[in-house]
């Protein structure tokens, strides 16, 4: 019984380095934050910092941008989500097949996932530039625009650019997450079908597709949490939120509320509504993953 | 004996570490942080700190350089955690910020010879731009060199090419000499409006020149939808969308990219301040070049109620010292501003090794090299001491400000409404902002 407790309690003591991690880096700073948007700090008012109950947050919800960046947070993250998958299907489906040029691509795949976000995005504010960048060079010369397209220059185009952008950046993992599945799935179900007549797309909806149920699912939610995490770097480097406010999303703004307006509580009070985003989705997530998990445990 | 030699070697080494600890301790060690710069300038502040290090061997300055673009978060982080350098350069555009929030103090209460050191340095700075360095009577910033406004990059050859006299003087010279340079893959101007707060300094120093200003001269009032502003934002406009004589993506142009199409030659003119000519290099400027600097075009007559500068430029920033208020080392960092104050230390803003920066003393700005690179400025100081410019009005609340007025600069210039209505929007966002922080 002695034996038992001395090692239930060596079971908390491995992971209270962690814990207490935790609590000093996401739980302390969230309590903190929580704190600070309830009250008035403006760090131009010293005599700011009085609690103030939910004045904040109705403020806040007063304010035009507040409305436009949540409207423009969730094109952002269904629209860079939606690419970055759509993306990734394409390219994963291309990368489990037996080419040997895909022996070298597999491995060069995942370079835009491992650069880091400012290298992505200072690189695509370049290629994208109407007349020094390559990307307008390319299309040139294939005939496919002419003049000199301004991609983040125009509100209608500019989020959508930066939501490929973002789609480039996440597809990598995807595509190697959708390869490997379909790489697993075993070679007799396609030999059987096609003995049974079924043709290329059936054997897609019928086999590949029941597969990738759960990588398709896993990734669409990953790759929402990492829109929101990253969005800030993608699109501050590339159009500081212009043109005019037509690629503001919610980080965005909170960094503006913070470091230009020094509005400290309402930056805190708009991180809070960003981080209930990010807390849904990742909550979505652990569901869907234990459920799945849970299944595959019990056979 | 050998026992006693030891003690005796010993004790004496002892007695060097003691000497050479208390040695250690006495030098009083002050911390300097940078941002941004042109190469020259980053390669000159190590030769700095070793002068300064030498010339006062009790102090030890140590320096770091940091990013432009991360300067306001660095500083407000360092500031919220109580880890600010004693001493840091920046554009001083933030300094009545800074200073309402107690980041910084006024340099006259550093210790009680500051006010008659401060006294020696407005003698030999320029009086307006050591004037621009003040807050509320107040001097918080020393300035490195400074900045002035509005300027064009023009491109020479092209212009002798084209049977162009000179620069444009006015806007209608603007618009017709941008129609006849813009030609196949040139454009007439690389117009500089993304979000930035450098195209920001630039359309509001336009708007100076076209009589305009933030406040209205009771210093409270906003006026930045005024007709000086509205024509101004109307003008760019008309360069981009109805002349088309502009570089294709102006709404994402910022100055490194704006004076890179201009030294490609994909541009014939480019706007940008008194730094254009700093950054060339950056910017990919082949030497020899064919290009100078001139001052903007201005409209034939002022739109707003305010006169425009005599000498049609206004002082606009300068990378400035400003002192932490918590530092602990006030004497130190008194000397640390003096000796760079003094003119051995700003020569090297006359031209050399540091090019296309306005020197901020009387005795630099007189200087032939510095007449070379800035002849229109040391002209205007040759007639008046440049004793009537006009400079920049800095004020609490001014980033935000900026950052409204930036939104309001691409949606009229990105047709998603006329300058008027652009900058009426901005007008009612920013009153309440500025509204009891400016007195």
């Amino acid at each position: 019984m002695v034996r038992m407790n001395i090692w239930s309690m060596n079971r908390y003591a491995y992971v209270l380095p962690a814990l207490i991690l935790v609590c000093i880096f996401v739980v302390y700073p969230i309590i903190y934050n929580t704190v600070l948007s309830l009250q008035d700090k403006d760090l131009l008012k010293p005599e700011s910092g009085r609690y103030v109950g939910l004045e904040t947050f109705r403020e806040l919800f007063k304010d035009k941008i507040t409305w436009v960046a949540l409207r423009q947070t969730a094109l952002w993250i269904v629209g860079a989500s939606s690419m970055g998958l759509l993306l990734a299907l394409g390219i994963g489906i291309f990368l489990s097949l037996d080419f040997p040029v895909n022996k070298v691509l597999r491995g060069v795949i995942v370079l835009p996932w491992i650069l880091p976000p400012l290298i992505v995005a200072t690189g695509w504010r370049w290629m994208l530039q109407p007349e020094m960048g390559i990307i307008n060079d390319f299309l040139r010369r294939l005939h496919l625009v002419t003049g000199y397209p301004a991609w983040l220059s125009t509100k209608e185009r500019a989020l959508a650019t930066l939501m490929f952008v973002m789609a480039w950046r996440l597809c990598p993992f995807l595509s190697l997450m959708i390869m490997a599945t379909l790489r697993g799935v075993p070679t007799q179900l396609y030999e059987s079908a096609s003995i049974d007549g079924a043709g290329g797309f059936q054997q897609f909806r019928f086999i590949s597709l029941p597969f990738l149920r759960f990588p398709l699912i896993v990734g669409a939610l990953l790759t929402a949490i990492w829109t929101i995490n990253e969005g800030f770097t993608i699109i501050y480097i590339t159009t500081r939120g212009g043109p005019g406010e037509s690629t503001e999303i919610m980080s965005t703004v909170l960094y503006k509320l913070n470091f230009l307006y020094f509005k400290t509580s309402k930056a805190a009070a708009m991180s809070l509504l960003n981080l209930l985003i990010l807390f849904g989705l990742s909550i979505s997530y652990l569901v869907f993953f234990r459920k799945y998990w849970l299944r595959g445990v019990e056979g | 004996m050998i026992k006693k030699l030891c003690a005796m070697t010993m004790m004496a080494t002892l007695l060097i570490l003691v000497i050479s600890a208390v040695g250690v301790s006495k030098k009083v060690e002050i911390s300097y942080w940078r941002f941004g710069g042109v190469v020259e300038e980053l390669e000159l502040e190590p030769t700095l700190m070793k002068m300064f290090n030498e010339k006062y061997p009790d102090i030890k300055a140590t320096y770091d350089q940091w990013s432009w673009t991360t300067r306001r978060e660095k500083m407000l982080t360092a500031f919220l955690t109580d880890s600010m350098p004693d001493i840091f350069l920046m554009y001083e555009d933030h300094m009545p910020e800074f200073a309402k929030m107690r980041m910084i103090m006024p340099i006259g209460e550093l210790t009680q010879d500051a006010p008659s050191v401060i006294a020696e340095w407005a003698e030999r700075f320029v009086p307006a731009f050591f004037g621009a360095w003040k807050f509320q009577g107040k001097l918080y910033a020393l300035g490195q060199q400074a900045e002035v406004s509005p300027m064009i990059l023009y491109n020479t050859k092209m212009f002798k090419d084209a049977g162009l006299p000179g620069p444009p003087e006015t806007w209608d010279d603007m618009i017709e000499y941008g129609k006849k340079l813009t030609k196949g893959d040139v454009s007439g101007i690389a117009l500089q409006a993304d979000r930035s707060s450098n195209a920001s300094e630039i359309y509001a120093s336009w708007v100076y020149i076209n009589g305009g200003r933030f406040f209205a001269e009771d210093g409270k009032t906003l006026t930045i939808n005024d007709a000086a502003w509205v024509d101004v934002l109307e003008f760019f406009s008309d360069l981009v969308n109805k002349h088309k004589i502009t570089s294709p993506g102006a709404l994402e142009l910022y100055h490194v990219l704006a004076a890179n199409l201009f030294f490609s030659g994909r541009a014939a003119m480019a706007t940008g301040e008194s730094w254009a000519k700093a950054i060339a290099k950056e910017a990919g400027a082949k030497p020899g070049f064919p290009y100078d600097l001139a001052l903007a075009p201005v409209r034939a007559t002022p739109s707003g109620t305010r006169p425009r500068p005599k000498e049609k430029f206004i002082y606009l920033a300068s990378n400035a010292y400003m002192v932490s208020a918590s530092t602990t080392h006030k004497e130190e960092v008194l000397k640390f501003l003096d000796f760079m104050a003094q003119e051995d230390v700003q020569k090297f803003w006359r031209g050399d090794p540091v090019p296309g920066r306005v020197s901020a003393t009387r005795e630099s700005i007189v200087t032939s090299m510095f007449r070379k690179q800035f002849g229109f400025i040391a002209d205007a100081y040759d007639e008046t001491e440049l004793e009537t410019m006009t400079y920049f009005e800095r004020f609490p609340g001014y980033g935000a400000v900026s950052d409204i007025i930036s939104v309001a600069r691409q949606a009229a210039i990105g047709e998603e409404m006329s300058a008027q209505e652009a900058l009426d929007i901005a007008q009612k966002d920013a009153e309440p902002l500025v509204g009891g922080l400016v007195k």
